[in-house]
C-alpha cells in the first residue's frame, strides 16, 4: 500500500508541475494530430500509386491500419520518453534525490509514480486518435476493446522494465540516456508500426516477429482490422507477460547494482 | 545512548577522468583518493555539534556516509544504535538534513515543495504544519511563488523549513548559511539555536565559517584533508592558544617566497595571507619573534602599516593545528 501511496504523490507532484505550463495540453492535443495526419498524406500517396496489399494492410483499410499502429505505439513509446528516461537524472541534477534517498519513500516508487503522467498523456493522445478516427476516418474496432486494453497494458509494463534499466543506468553515465532514443526509433521501425513486416524478406521479417513489440503490433491489428479474439491471442499475451516479468526483474537487478555503485562512488 | 557513534571510519574515492586514455588507464591500474581516514566522534542527544574545515576537507562525505547515501571503506556508523547504511530504514522518520546546494523542484512553489516532503514522511495535519512553518521561517508572502523566482535566502528558508517537516530528532545541515545575507544569516543561526533549545533536536552541521562554529556549536570537530585533527568545545580548543600570540598586519607587494621565509623563523607557528585584505596574520610563541619577521619584511622591502595582538579565534586554532588557513 505504502509504495501505490508513494507512487500516487509522485504523480500529483509531476502533475502540479505540468499544469504550471498550460500549453503543454495545447501541444499534447496537437502532436498526434499531426503526426497521423502526415502518416495519412504519405500512405493516401503510396495507396494511390496502385497498391494491392501487403499482409494485414490493403487499399481499403490502411488508415485503420495506420491508427491501430499508432495505438500501440503512444504505450510503447512513453517508457523511452525524456520524462520517463530522465526521471533519476532530473533528481539528480536538482540535488533532490540525497533528500528522496533519506526520506521514507518506498525506492521504485519514484520511476513508477513519474510515469504515471506519460502513460495520462499518452492516454490522451490515444483519445484524440479515436476521436479523430472515428469522426472523420470511419475508424471501428472489429475485435473486442477491452482486449487491446489488456495488450496494451501489457506492452507497456514489459517496455517500462526496459525505460527503468535505462532510467537507472543514466543516473550513472547519462550518456546511457541517449539509448531510448535509439531503442524506440529501432523498434518502431521494426515492429512494423509504419509499413507491414511482410515487404521485408522473409528472414528478416520472420527474426522481427521474434520481438514483444511486433508481436503487440500483430496483436492490435488483428483485434481492430479482423476482430480476432482473446483466445486466440493467448500465446501472445503469455510472451507479453513473460517479457514483462524478465525486463521488470532485469530492471531491479540494474537498479540495485547502480543503487551500490552510487553508494560506493557518492551521488 | 548516543545520537551518533562513528568508529574508525574510512573512505576512498576511485579517481575518474573525462579523458578516454585516462579512464582507459584508471581501467586497469585504479588510483584513489582517501577522503577520510580514521574518523571517530560521538554525538549526545540534544547537542549542537559542528564539523569545520576547508573545502574538500571530507564535511559533506562525511555526513552522507552518516546519512546512508555514501558506504564507508572501513568502520562503522551507528545513529540511535541503529547500524548505517543497513538499518537506515528504521530511523528515517527520525532524520531530517538539509543540503547547501540544490534540493529544489524549480516547477513547483515554495509550499508544493514542503508539502511533497511532508506527504512523503505521511505527516497528519500536515496543512497546519505547513503554516505554522511558513510562519516561523517568515515565507508567508512567498509560499505560493514558484521556487525559480525566489532568492537563495528564501530557498533556503523553504529548505530549513522542509527538513522540519517530521520533527525530526536529528537534523543534519551541510553549510546551512553558504551564500545567505548576513541578515539572514544571523536568523537562520539564530533559528538553529533556538530549535536545539526548545525542541532538543540534535544538529549536526558541517561550515567553514569558523565564527558561526563558534557561536552555535556545543562542541567542534576540526577537519583537515579528511582527517578530524581536534574535537573539543570551542573555548577549551581556543584555550590551546592562550599563551600564544596572534599578531595581525597589514602588508603590502608581499609574495610567497617572503612567506616562506617567515614561516621557518623559529617560533612562527602558524601564518595566514590574505590576499584581498592584504593581511598577514601569524601565531607565534612568544612576542621577541616579531622583531625577526618585522626585519624580513624590511630586508625585502615590504611595507606593512599596522601591527597589532588578537585574541585568539577558531580560525587561530585550525591554523595553528594544520600550519594552513582556512
Amino acid at each position: 500500500m505504502r509504495f501505490f501511496y508513494d507512487m500516487y504523490h509522485v504523480f500529483r507532484r509531476d502533475l502540479k508541475s505540468y499544469w504550471r505550463w498550460k500549453l503543454h495540453i495545447l501541444f499534447d492535443t496537437i502532436v498526434p494530430i499531426v503526426d497521423i495526419a502526415l502518416f495519412l498524406l504519405v500512405w493516401s500517396v503510396i495507396i494511390g500509386g496502385g497498391f494491392e496489399g501487403v499482409g494485414m494492410l490493403n487499399k481499403d483499410n490502411y488508415i485503420a491500419y495506420l491508427f491501430s499502429g499508432f495505438i500501440l505505439w503512444n504505450f510503447v513509446n512513453t517508457p523511452f520518453t525524456h520524462d520517463f528516461v530522465h526521471s533519476f537524472i532530473r533528481e539528480k541534477h536538482w540535488k533532490t534525490i540525497e533528500y528522496i534517498f533519506i526520506s521514507p519513500l518506498k525506492k521504485f516508487s519514484l520511476p513508477y509514480g513519474i510515469s504515471i503522467l506519460p502513460l495520462l498523456r499518452s492516454i490522451y493522445s490515444t483519445i484524440i486518435l479515436l476521436i479523430i478516427g472515428f469522426l472523420f476516418f470511419g475508424f471501428s474496432i472489429k475485435g473486442d476493446f477491452l482486449s487491446i486494453v489488456l495488450i496494451v497494458l501489457l506492452t507497456f509494463l514489459g517496455f517500462s522494465g526496459v525505460g527503468l534499466m535505462i532510467s537507472a543506468l543514466a543516473s550513472w553515465r547519462e550518456d546511457f540516456a541517449d539509448v531510448s532514443w535509439l531503442i524506440n526509433y529501432i523498434l518502431s521501425i521494426a515492429s512494423g508500426v509504419y509499413f507491414p513486416l511482410e515487404a521485408l524478406p522473409t528472414n528478416i521479417k520472420n527474426f522481427l516477429m521474434l520481438l514483444p513489440s511486433t508481436k503487440a503490433v500483430y496483436a492490435v491489428r488483428a483485434i481492430i482490422l479482423q476482430g480476432v479474439g482473446i483466445m486466440e491471442l493467448l500465446p501472445t499475451i503469455l510472451g507479453l507477460i513473460v517479457f514483462g516479468i524478465i525486463s521488470i526483474f532485469l530492471a531491479i537487478l540494474v537498479y540495485r547494482f547502480v543503487e551500490r555503485k552510487v553508494m560506493l562512488i557518492g551521488i | 545512548m548516543d545520537a551518533i557513534k562513528v568508529s574508525n571510519l574510512s573512505k576512498k574515492f576511485k579517481k575518474e577522468s573525462r579523458s578516454f586514455f585516462t579512464t582507459l588507464k584508471y581501467l586497469f591500474k585504479p588510483d584513489y583518493i582517501q577522503v577520510l581516514e580514521d574518523i571517530n566522534f560521538d554525538i549526545k542527544k540534544s547537542e549542537i555539534f559542528g564539523f569545520l574545515g576547508p573545502n574538500g576537507a571530507g564535511k559533506t562525505t562525511l555526513i552522507k556516509i552518516i546519512l546512508g547515501l555514501v558506504e564507508p571503506d572501513v568502520g562503522e556508523v551507528k545513529i540511535f544504535d541503529y547500524k548505517i547504511p543497513d538499518e537506515i530504514e528504521k530511523i528515517k522518520e527520525k532524520i531530517n538534513a538539509v543540503f547547501a546546494r540544490g534540493g529544489v523542484y524549480w516547477p513547483l512553489t515554495l509550499k508544493e515543495n514542503i508539502e511533497w516532503f511532508g506527504k512523503i514522511y505521511r505527516i497528519k495535519n500536515l496543512d497546519e504544519k505547513i503554516e505554522s512553518l511558513i510562519e516561523i521561517f517568515e515565507l508567508k508572502e512567498k509560499a505560493d511563488t514558484f521556487a525559480d523566482r525566489c532568492s537563495t535566502g528564501e530557498l533556503m528558508r523553504m529548505k530549513l523549513a522542509r527538513a522540519l517537516i517530521n520533527d525530526p530528532e536529528i537534523l543534519i545541515l551541510d553549510e546551512p548559511t553558504i551564500g545567505l545575507d548576513p541578515s539572514i544569516a544571523l536568523k537562520v543561526r539564530e533559528f538553529i539555536k533556538k530549535l536545539n533549545k526548545e525542541r532538543k533536536t540534535t544538529i549536526v552541521l558541517t561550515t567553514h565559517q569558523m565564527a558561526e562554529a563558534d557561536i552555535l556549536c556545543d562542541r567542534i570537530a576540526i577537519m583537515n584533508k579528511g582527517k578530524i585533527v581536534a574535537k573539543d568545545r570551542p573555548k577549551k580548543l581556543k584555550g590551546k592558544l592562550k599563551r600564544k600570540n596572534i599578531i595581525e598586519m597589514d602588508v603590502r607587494n608581499i609574495n610567497q617566497k617572503i612567506l616562506n621565509k617567515i614561516k621557518k623563523l623559529d617560533g612562527v607557528l602558524g601564518l595566514e595571507y590574505t590576499q584581498e585584505k592584504e593581511e598577514l596574520r601569524l601565531i607565534t610563541e612568544a612576542l621577541d619573534v616579531l622583531d625577526e619577521i618585522i626585519n624580513v619584511l624590511k630586508k625585502n622591502r615590504v611595507k606593512f602599516y599596522s601591527v597589532h595582538t588578537e585574541e585568539p579565534s577558531l580560525e587561530d586554532v585550525f591554523l595553528y593545528i594544520t600550519g594552513r588557513g582556512l
